[in-house]
């Protein structure tokens, strides 16, 4: 199994990061992004193909604790700010949930703050990702706590079990889910699910956070051992000469994106949320601020930058086929890149 | 969510039912039966039934061996007909599989004892890095 090599060009790029976070085109949050004048980063270099088995695994905790330095512990940092421009569903992953038959189950690896978990009532979805403040949103998004007594109703003593059986049947009738799905705080590197025991599964905007070409194909096998139908992955594009980045072929692969997180306005999102905000209409008081941001220009900000790996085209397919998979449409939308894949072993059972 | 029968009759056969059942009995929740129920929904005479008489067993065989069999999308139970018996069932379920949540405790893996923490709702997976 040949892992996938991405070329190695290390051009600097500076000014390539033009804007922060787009990858999703969110139009009504555009003007929430600020210009960062960062560099492209290139702190950690992928590995080379043939090592010794100590030095690799060696190597291997070295790229988690880089992922969890530079990709979960940002995201942590910035979910509730990141969450707020993450609620539109993407079309393709929308129309491939609707399409899972009713009463189906899969995965969502990777979910965020959930937006994928509601998108179709009729399958059941079990959410992952490394990030417990992206769950902790998620979980927001799909239970509804209708008894404020359940907080305290479990103590947590037997295995898998709450208290006592008193207990357990008052949290049964205090919590209500609005939709069929549950979630776990899991590495997408290791589901802790049986084999093919799940119906689908997605990874969105997920693969492209893990630091090595051997651990993005890991990923991707790992996914598919989970599944027996077709698993949907999207990762962010090489080619989006039209995004706001500009970034092409002959660019560098692995970079560093920022996010801007600024104080003024995450206080102001919770007076908003609290009521307390000015009340105006949505559309002129955006105008204002932002004007009013400009002329002041010296809130406390705080530029988070998270590792992407941007793939080329064919990369994906590349990794899938590594994977033991197969590709079984692919594409590009919206500066990401897709792959709809099965694993060849369930096609084989299949024919 | 509202209680949907096809959801959940369609879930049944990817419900590993002595797991279930354990997990249930040690949280000292429903009483699910021993073995897990064949449950079939049966269809209100329709005119789309009289063009296509197969009954629910030939469906089945030409569904797929290695996944389990799905019923078309039917959307509400409006038009499905469910055994009284078999509603309870599904009903008992759907408290337990839609409305039921470990809040705090841990799951442990019956191989190597190793704890895994369910806080506030999330069961935590991720391994202590010496142990990946």
């Amino acid at each position: 199994m040949t892992p996938y090599q991405p070329q190695q060009k290390q051009k600097q790029q500076e000014g390539d990061e033009k804007g922060d976070e787009k990858e999703e085109e969110e139009e009504e949050e555009e003007e929430e992004e600020e210009e960062d004048k960062g560099k492209t980063h290139h702190q950690h270099q992928p590995q080379p193909d043939r090592q010794p088995q100590k030095q690799q695994q060696q190597q291997e905790s070295e790229a988690a604790e880089y992922e969890h330095a530079n990709v979960h512990s940002i995201y942590n940092s910035i979910a509730p700010d990141f969450s707020r421009t993450r609620h539109k569903p993407w079309p393709l992953v929308s129309s491939f949930l609707a399409a899972q038959s009713p009463g189906s189950v899969g995965l969502d690896v990777g979910c965020g703050n959930g937006k994928y978990l509601t998108a179709n009532p009729d399958v059941f979805l079990l959410g992952s990702d490394m990030s417990e403040a992206l769950l902790r949103l998620a979980q927001k998004k799909t239970t509804t706590i209708t008894s404020s007594s359940s907080s305290s109703a479990a103590a947590g003593s037997g295995i898998a079990s709450v208290a006592s059986p008193a207990s357990a049947s008052s949290l049964a009738s205090s919590l209500a889910s609005s939709s069929a799905s549950d979630l776990i705080q899991s590495s997408a590197l290791s589901l802790p699910h049986p084999p093919h025991r799940f119906d689908f599964a997605i990874c969105i905007a997920v693969l492209h956070h893990l630091s090595t070409s051997e651990r993005r194909v890991d990923g991707v096998r790992e996914i598919l051992s989970c599944v027996r139908g077709e698993v949907l992955l999207f990762v962010w594009a090489l080619e989006q000469a039209g995004s706001r980045r500009g970034w092409d072929v002959g660019c560098a692969q692995d970079v560093m994106v920022p996010w801007v997180l600024k104080r003024e306005r995450s206080e102001r999102v919770r007076e908003e949320r609290e009521g307390r905000g000015k009340g105006k209409e949505k559309g002129k008081e955006k105008g204002k601020e932002k004007g009013k941001e400009k002329s002041e220009g010296k809130e406390e900000e705080k530029v988070y930058r998270r590792f992407y790996h941007l793939y080329a085209k064919g990369e994906l397919e590349d990794d899938v086929v590594a994977a033991g998979g197969e590709v079984v449409r692919a594409g590009w939308e919206a500066d990401n890149w897709w792959v709809v894949a099965r694993n060849r072993k369930m096609l084989n059972l299949d024919s | 969510m509202a209680f949907n029968p096809l959801f959940l009759t369609n879930l049944l056969p990817r419900i590993e039912w002595t797991a279930l059942r354990d997990a249930a009995a040690e949280l000292g929740l429903a009483t699910l039966p021993e073995t897990k129920p064949e449950i079939t929904l049966h269809r209100q005479q329709s005119r789309r039934q009289q063009q296509q008489p197969p009954s629910s067993e030939s469906e089945m065989e030409e569904t797929d061996e290695t996944t389990p069999p799905l019923l078309p999308m039917d959307t509400t139970s409006s038009n499905t007909i469910l055994d009284p018996k078999d509603e309870q069932v599904l009903r008992d379920l759907h408290r337990l599989l839609l409305e039921t949540q470990v809040v705090e405790g841990k799951m442990v893996c019956g191989n190597c004892g190793f704890e895994y923490r369910i806080k506030e709702g999330i069961a935590n997976f991720l391994l202590p890095s010496h142990l990946v």
